[in-house]
């Protein structure tokens, strides 16, 4: 799925009148802390060799309404309603009469969350949400749980003068596990869930093996410096450095391979 | 005048103990990360100059063991250290990169796992 490919959302009265859809890139100061809301019909099944995958596919916006296959289903959604608060949000859909593909969606807030209000009568719904925020927690929860857990180690955590792991390593792994969810969901095979280590010099390490391969992702405690690489293949060692997250996806497509 | 430490030669076949948190451990394996130092001497002690209850009893912390003489193939020189807190202490010489800090790991014996 392209994260790029944004339906925005509209804010809406508590009436329920159904939102306006639209599409649009957001500004770099529209995008900060929101998630992104993309309608996308679920695609899961098993590969040949036993895996079970779930393909998104994103749906197309035209005019104000979007286009769909009539077997698209309603999902639950992670969202946000406002800068402040978050809310879980269950999506239907509508048919319309003139046109058999066409849906609107109608959009009800499900959970006890206090949510941001903008007047008496108003509130902000999901402005934005990812959809594959949902599907990226159900696998990496404890990846990300741990990141949060050695987040919070004092200094002298490993009674070697090891120091705190910093605010910019731990959200550049949460950036990494996620270009790694979005890259294997393109592969249509199981996620692998890698091992979090926390580093002395304040970084984070992430460390997968599959098959007779490790690969080893150290993520430096400043988001300045370029993360190390370790490759392992039997009893070859090879090094690298990367600069971007996006440079990830090469060593997990070496990771994948047979 | 400073006070000479007495120290010893390490033999290859002594053992030496590193502290291993439990967030290092996965599968009774051991992370490399337990084993590097980016631009710093890595600590270990003596194994048979440690007394495991006074030195480490900390619950907190499981112990890894290796061979000098494993790390002194990686080359890297091992030496002994004392302080006055550990008479075994010693330290790892020499620039432990990843490939290394990852060998090592692979061939650590995790002897005591954090309680």
């Amino acid at each position: 799925m392209n994260i790029t490919d944004f339906i925005m959302l509209e804010p809406q009265r508590k009436s329920g009148v159904a939102p306006q859809l639209e599409r649009g890139v957001p500004s770099e100061e529209e995008f900060e802390g929101f998630y992104w809301f993309v309608p996308a019909r679920s695609e899961r099944g098993v590969t040949s060799t036993g895996a079970s995958y779930t393909n998104i596919q994103p749906l197309i916006a035209g005019e104000r309404q979007l286009w769909v296959s009539q077997d698209f289903t309603p999902a639950q959604y992670a969202a946000r309603a406002s800068v402040h608060d978050y809310n879980k949000l269950i999506i239907i859909d509508e048919v319309m009469p003139e046109h058999n593909v066409a849906y609107k969606y109608q959009i009800f807030l499900k959970e006890a969350f206090p949510v941001h209000a903008k007047g008496e009568d108003d509130w902000v719904i999901a402005t934005w949400a990812d959809i594959s925020i949902s599907s990226f927690l159900s696998h990496y929860n404890d990846s990300v749980l741990k990141i949060g857990n050695i987040r919070k180690l004092p200094n002298n955590w490993d009674s070697y003068n090891a120091v705190r792991i910093s605010h910019e390593a731990g959200i550049r792994a949460i950036q990494v596990l996620f270009e790694t969810f979005q890259f294997i969901s393109m592969t249509s095979q199981e996620q692998i869930i890698p091992f979090v280590a926390p580093c002395p010099d304040g970084g984070i390490q992430l460390e997968w093996e599959k098959n007779r391969k490790e690969l080893e992702i150290m993520i430096p405690p400043s988001s300045d410096l370029k993360m190390n690489i370790l490759r392992v293949l039997g009893d070859d060692f090879k090094e690298d450095t990367i600069e971007y997250n996006s440079d990830v996806a090469q060593y997990l497509r070496w990771l994948m391979e047979d | 005048m400073s006070e000479k430490k007495e120290t010893i030669e390490i033999a290859n076949d002594d053992k030496l103990y590193r502290k291993i948190r439990a967030e290092y451990i996965k599968n009774d394996e051991v992370s490399s990360q337990a084993f590097y130092q980016r631009d710093e001497d890595l600590s270990v002690s003596i194994a048979n100059l440690s007394n495991l209850e006074e030195q480490f009893p900390n619950p907190d912390f499981g112990l890894a063991e290796i061979e000098a003489g494993f790390v002194r193939n990686l080359e890297l020189e091992v030496c002994h250290d004392p302080t006055p807190e550990d008479p075994g202490h010693a330290i790892v010489c020499g620039r432990i990169n990843k490939t290394k800090a990852r060998k090592i790991a692979r061939a650590a014996m995790l002897i005591r796992k954090p309680g």
